[in-house]
């Protein structure tokens, strides 16, 4: 494997197990993950590594995960990451506001692992 | 009456050319007295000439009809004062004083537009003039001038109290017609004033000259009376006064009933939309008025009953928002339920996909197993909050029906192979009938979908093996008829009745095996009544259940209506039995 080659994801997500769930499968497949918790670090850290993709939980403690993805969104340095929604919001109707609200891709939990995997690869392969 | 007022009308006209021309007679039998015995002067002649001003002014004005009241009167007080400031300048002494005392009547006669004001000070100044013309007499020796000013006190005394007791006749006749006239309007008024509806009277000008008690009923908050006040008033901003403005002109410009809607400053400045129905009266419009917002047609025809109503309707009201309120409080409170179930179902359904999918190497046999089973239930409770958010959805409204048209029966064949591995699995016979002829609906594809997944689940989970479960769909009328039976376990009439509530699940006939959410069959009632059917179970303990759906969703209605029976399907079930290899005595009791 080309170390030169490896691709950043910035996952931020507030559940610990969800985190460790991501983190696992995205190293698994050979990506070097960033994690946060908090939705007011996202923006730090994504200004700090440049992620090639960020994995956005939705509901998050004190800030949404759209907030930060019209932050990102509005950033000049950041705006052309990739965000993939990973979020338990299932209903009718959320796919469609969470990708309005500026995520490029969106996943519903609970995931399957294929499904994961080749959604995150259509953003970075 | 009409008399009396005539004849009170007729004396004052005489009397108001009376006082004039009597004034005008004694200003030149004083003048001509004074001028023969002192001799004529230019001062003389302009002095008398101008004291006959008011006499000449006041002939000319009874005459000229054109001029307003206020006009005349100012130019009557004009008339006085000159000739006043006149005789000041000219004579002195005690008559200095008259002269501002002969101010008072014409002052007060132009300030007051009160025929009892005028008439009262006329009085006064008539005594007052003659008290000083007494004063004048009795002294020593009179001269001919101050003859000559008594005379002229005398007889403007004379005729001023002559007027103001022909005033006075006609202020009392007048009143005493108006009174006869408010007696006489009175029950009139006062059916108005308590009119069950609310209304309100309006002068040409617009301006409310009387308001019924309902009207205080229908906006709380405007003035307790109204009376005097513009309607233009009462409206919430510049667009509503242009309203009331057209509104009011509308039925000048076209005669008839018509209608027009405005806002008024009602409870704590709150806009209050409020609809008038113009009618023409004698002076001016009666507005009949109903509350805008409850306006829909009906309002309108009665508005008699609409007060009466109004109460009853608000109460209803109250009972139906709160009810909707606590209804979706609960589906919400449903929705983030489910929301917080799929976050720790993500790390159970995760990790054991993980596991199923050796990621990291391969694991013992044992708990690869038990991997497997952690993941199988892992859906299967997503399948069930599934459940319970197509339910909260279905409550919050928010569940659209997406219709279209297809054969029924391409779907219950379509549910039926799906379930029918599971079913052989526990050793059940699933059959389907959907008759020969097509059975082209509208209706959701989706929801037709999950009604009969969901029945036919149901009927699977709850029938003991070797048992049978068959599926049915006929047209009737215009109604697509779906029923699904079973040989299973069946329910009491309590828990049968039981159902009749959302949410119920009959736990007390389940084994431990039998496990449902109950959600299922609230879901299947919910989904069939957004197509404007119904649900309707039968069920025998220990026989079986049959549940039929009746969707009014048949593109033709079919004119010769077959005859369905629910029970047609136990007789499939029958038949699928001897016809079937395994036959458990469960199912033999359950056809006997």
């Amino acid at each position: 494997m080309l170390q030169v080659m490896t691709k950043k994801v910035l996952i931020v997500e507030d559940n610990e197990l969800n985190m460790k769930l991501f983190r696992d499968l995205l190293e698994a497949h050979g990506y070097e993950t960033y994690q946060t918790r908090e939705g007011l670090k996202a923006l730090d850290m994504a200004r700090e590594h440049k992620p090639d993709l960020i994995l956005m939980d939705i509901q998050l403690p004190e800030v949404s995960g759209l907030d930060v993805t019209k932050w990102i969104k509005n950033d000049d340095e950041l705006s052309e990451i990739p965000v993939v929604a990973v979020t338990a919001f299932a209903m009718k109707g959320d796919e469609e506001r969470i990708r309005q609200g500026g995520c490029e891709g969106y996943l519903s939990k609970p995931i399957t692992v294929s499904t994961f995997i080749a959604t995150v690869r259509s953003f970075l392969d | 009456m009409g008399q009396t007022l005539r004849l009170a009308r007729y004396l004052d006209r005489i009397a108001g050319r009376a006082v004039h021309a009597l004034w005008l007679g004694a200003v030149l039998a004083a003048g001509f007295q004074v001028l023969a015995d002192r001799g004529v002067s230019p001062a003389a002649l302009a002095l008398f000439a101008l004291a006959a001003l008011p006499g000449l002014a006041g002939l000319q004005l009874a005459s000229a009809r054109a001029l307003s009241r206020r006009a005349s009167r100012f130019i009557m007080a004009l008339a006085w004062v000159l000739p006043a400031l006149a005789a000041t300048a000219a004579l002195g002494g005690p008559l200095t004083f008259a002269a501002l005392v002969f101010l008072a009547g014409p002052a007060a006669m132009a300030a007051s537009g009160r025929q009892g004001d005028a008439a009262l000070s006329w009085t006064l100044n008539a005594i007052a003039f003659s008290g000083l013309a007494m004063l004048q007499l009795l002294g020593p020796a009179p001269d001919a001038t101050i003859l000559a000013s008594g005379s002229v006190i005398l007889a403007l005394a004379g005729f001023l109290a002559v007027c103001g007791l022909v005033a006075s006749a006609r202020y009392a006749a007048r009143l005493n017609a108006a009174r006869t006239e408010v007696s006489r309007l009175r029950p009139a008024a006062s059916a108005f004033l308590d009119a069950p509806g609310p209304l309100l009277a309006v002068d040409r000008d617009g301006v409310m000259t009387a308001a019924s008690r309902a009207v205080h009923r229908l906006i709380p908050g405007v003035p307790r009376d109204l009376t005097g006040l513009p309607l233009e008033g009462l409206a919430f901003d510049d667009g509503d006064r242009l309203a009331i403005r057209d509104g009011l002109q509308s039925v000048d410009a076209d005669a008839g009933v018509q209608g027009f809607d405005f806002a008024v400053r009602g409870n704590q400045g709150r806009a209050r939309t409020v609809h008038a129905v113009q009618a023409r009266s004698a002076d001016g419009l009666v507005l009949s008025l109903v509350d805008g917002e409850a306006v829909t047609g009906q309002a309108q025809a009665a508005p008699e009953s609409h007060a009466a109503d109004h109460a009853e309707i608000e109460r209803i009201r109250a009972e139906r928002d709160e009810a909707i309120a606590a209804s979706r409080a609960k589906s919400e409170f449903l929705a983030a339920v489910s929301h917080e179930l799929r976050t720790p179902l993500n790390a159970i359904i995760g990790f054991s996909d993980v596991m199923k999918q050796r990621l990291f190497g391969p694991l013992p046999a044992r708990y690869a197993e038990y991997g497997d089973l952690i993941h199988e239930s892992g859906i299967h409770l997503l399948d069930l909050i599934g459940d319970v958010l197509d339910m909260s959805k279905i409550e919050a409204d928010r569940y659209e029906l997406v219709t279209d048209r297809f054969d029924a029966r391409d779907v219950v064949e379509t549910c039926a192979k799906m379930l029918r591995l599971r079913a052989e699995d526990q050793g059940l016979t699933l059959s389907t009938d959907a008759g020969s002829d097509a059975l082209e609906v509208d209706a959701d594809r989706k929801a037709v979908r999950q009604i009969l997944l969901n029945l036919i689940s149901n009927a699977v989970k709850f029938t003991p093996e070797g048992g049978a479960v068959a599926v049915m769909a006929r047209a009737q009328g215009d109604e697509l008829v779906l029923a699904v039976g079973d040989s299973g376990v069946g329910m009491g009439a309590d828990e049968l009745r039981a159902l009749g509530g959302q949410y119920t699940q009959t736990r007390s006939s389940l084994t431990s095996d039998e496990r449902g959410s109950g959600l299922g069959l609230s879901l299947v009632r919910s989904l069939a009544e957004m197509h404007g059917g119904r649900m309707t179970v039968q069920s025998v303990k220990g026989e079986g259940t049959t549940v039929t759906i009746r969707l009014p969703v048949l593109v033709d209605a079919r004119g010769d209506v077959e005859t369905f029976e629910p029970l047609a399907v136990h007789e499939q079930i029958r038949r699928a039995q001897s016809a079937g290899d395994v036959i458990s005595q469960a199912a033999n009791s359950g056809a006997a």
